[in-house]
């Protein structure tokens, strides 16, 4: 027998509070798995979107504060094109259209010539003229259309010339369609949202990681001080230093606070009530020779035990509630469910450093107990 | 010192209420080692509040107490010294209802360094000492109140203290019980040499011990 045998045994003979307990923290962590997960898995969706189609820079009107609202000039392409870091640019324009209501779809506007669409596995053709359209394999189920089909969009006409799938879910979920054509729809004659970079690496396939992130950086350096005007980023940092997605993450881990506050709450209750309830045992236990340091020990030990179970069930409700949201029709095609390893770990951690934290002052409560007093007054 | 006093007490004074009420008044004793010792007297007469301090449990308002010829409490704060010098066995055992019998009696040795199986089997040697191997996977619930004080004894002798303080361990039972009891106390002072301190209103019982001291409205009547 040790403490931990000790420390089962105090869980085990109070089955319906530690199950209490363990259910609340569950549902705090799960509140963090869910709200962690979502957006770091849309942060994840927004990086392999570009990824996929072989981008390394993103250029964007400067100071804007999303992405659908940035408008730079089509003029732009050729500046891009005739700098030698350049080996491609592709401008695109954006817009959110609701097919249903709260059912959102990402447009996308591409000219007919861009590096964009080798990427894609096309079934059928690519979009021809200003009348044509190609879905995303998810939207077409989304929409339930497939090629030939007519599909209204903000009241215009247009006829689904091919079903495509694309590595990236975002991508999937989408409608393309000429440039000139979401030009006319947005009202955006002469403009694009943004230009995706694809500069000129060679050998890339056999350059190393630290290499290809160097020549992107000086690539990134150059055109950023040829167009000052304009805002260019490498993915990782525009995604990251993107504002809506960075207002996301400051608002979950907000949230993810407030969750860990009740968690350590939760706990500290259950444990300050088990002490109270154990005064007479571990007066005993200080009286026939234990030291502080064991009780401390039986006290945390349970404490963790506490929040490491809460964090399992957390796991578990939390990707649950994960998978229903990424169903969802307002997130379908924005974002794939992910099982990231290091969210796992993170939440692990954070389950047993809250256990030890919640532990703490029923702990010292527990050492205070003066033996005299249990065997006076039982 | 004697190097066989194992206790010594000196002019020993407990008072509450601020000096109000007197418990104990300038006790001076000693307990020689391997003595079967009794503190008797009436109740209110200050035994278990003596038992206590010998313990180390409390403090006393004024006089020294040693053990083996060192200040007792700073001796006793010296880590795990409590546990493998000073055994106890409560009036009420105090023992623990979720445990089962065996898991009472390693409940010390959860302190020790001792591989798991030392520690069952000298658990499981004490159990059968008292006369409880048969039942050490029974639930404390199932035992007579006779085979609850046997297992907070073995609980008490378990980490093999040099002294055994039990404070009126036959005061829940009835007559017969209690000379088992008494009978078991002294079989374990013969063979293991622990001292063995025994508080006690009972006169009767004056033929077991080698020696006592009687107390009486916190002083010392007779020794």
């Amino acid at each position: 027998m040790n403490i931990l045998t000790i420390t089962f045994n105090n869980i085990w003979n109070r089955k319906i509070r530690s199950l209490l307990t363990v259910l609340g923290v569950g549902i705090s962590i799960a509140a963090f798995v869910a709200i962690i997960g979502l957006s770091e898995g849309l942060k994840a969706s927004f990086i392999s979107n570009f990824r996929s189609r072989g981008t390394d820079l993103v250029v964007v009107e400067k100071g804007i504060l999303d992405i659908l609202s940035s408008k730079v000039d089509l003029s732009y392409k050729d500046k891009f094109k005739a700098m030698p870091e350049v080996e491609a640019a592709a401008p695109i324009l954006l817009d959110l259209y609701s097919f249903k209501f709260k059912q959102f779809i990402v447009l996308y506007g591409w000219e007919p010539d861009s590096y964009l669409f080798k990427e894609l596995k096309v079934q059928g053709r690519l979009p021809k003229g200003d009348q044509e359209v190609i879905l995303g394999a998810l939207a077409a189920k989304r929409l339930n259309k497939t090629t030939g089909e007519q599909l209204n969009i903000k009241g215009k006409q247009y006829r689904v010339a091919g079903i495509f799938q694309s590595k990236s879910i975002i991508e999937d979920g989408a409608v393309i369609m000429s440039l000139e054509s979401l030009q006319k729809l947005k009202d955006a004659q002469g403009k694009v949202s943004l230009y995706n970079i694809k500069l000129s690496i060679p050998s890339r396939s056999k350059t190393s990681y630290a290499q290809i992130s160097e020549s992107i950086e000086r690539g990134e350096d150059e055109i950023a001080r040829a167009f000052p005007e304009l805002e260019v980023k490498n993915i990782q940092s525009f995604i990251s230093n993107n504002t809506p997605m960075y207002m996301i993450f400051n608002f979950t881990w907000a949230l993810s606070i407030v969750a860990f506050i009740i968690v350590i709450l939760g706990i500290v209750n259950t444990m300050a009530a088990s002490v109270l309830e154990r005064t007479q045992e571990i007066g005993i236990l200080l009286a026939i020779g234990w030291r502080n340091l064991s009780i401390v020990g039986m006290v945390l030990c349970e404490s963790m035990l506490l929040g490491l179970a809460g964090g399992l069930v957390g796991l578990g409700l939390g990707y649950l509630m994960m998978n229903i949201f990424v169903l969802s029709p307002q997130l379908a095609g924005l974002m794939a469910m992910t099982y990231d390893p290091a969210l796992i770990a993170k939440v692990m951690m954070i389950s047993l450093g809250l256990g030890v934290v919640s532990g703490v002052y029923p702990a010292l409560k527990a050492i205070s107990i003066e033996p005299m007093k249990v065997l006076r007054y039982g | 010192m004697d190097n066989n006093i194992l206790i010594q007490t000196r002019e020993l004074s407990k008072y509450y209420a601020d000096g109000k009420v007197v418990a104990l008044d300038k006790v001076s004793f000693s307990i020689k080692k391997g003595e079967f010792f009794a503190i008797k007297g009436p109740s209110g007469s200050g035994k278990s509040t003596l038992l206590h301090l010998i313990g180390g449990l409390d403090q006393p308002t004024s006089g020294e107490m040693y053990f083996e010829g060192k200040d007792l409490n700073s001796f006793l704060k010296q880590s795990g010294s409590r546990l493998k010098n000073i055994g106890f066995v409560f009036q009420v055992f105090y023992l623990w209802p979720t445990l089962n019998v065996l898991q009472n009696v390693l409940l010390p040795l959860v302190e020790l360094r001792m591989s798991a199986k030392a520690k069952t089997q000298r658990a499981q040697e004490l159990l059968s000492t008292v006369g409880l191997s048969h039942k050490r996977q029974s639930a404390i619930s199932k035992l007579s109140v006779g085979e609850r004080q046997r297992v907070a004894i073995a609980r008490a002798l378990v980490a093999q203290p040099k002294l055994v303080l039990a404070d009126e361990p036959t005061g829940s039972l009835d007559s017969k019980n209690a000379e088992n009891i008494l009978q078991l106390f002294k079989k374990i002072n013969r063979e293991s040499g622990a001292t063995i301190v025994i508080v006690t209103h009972e006169r009767m019982l004056d033929s077991y011990f080698d020696r006592s001291i009687t107390l009486f409205d916190g002083k010392i009547k007779s020794s």
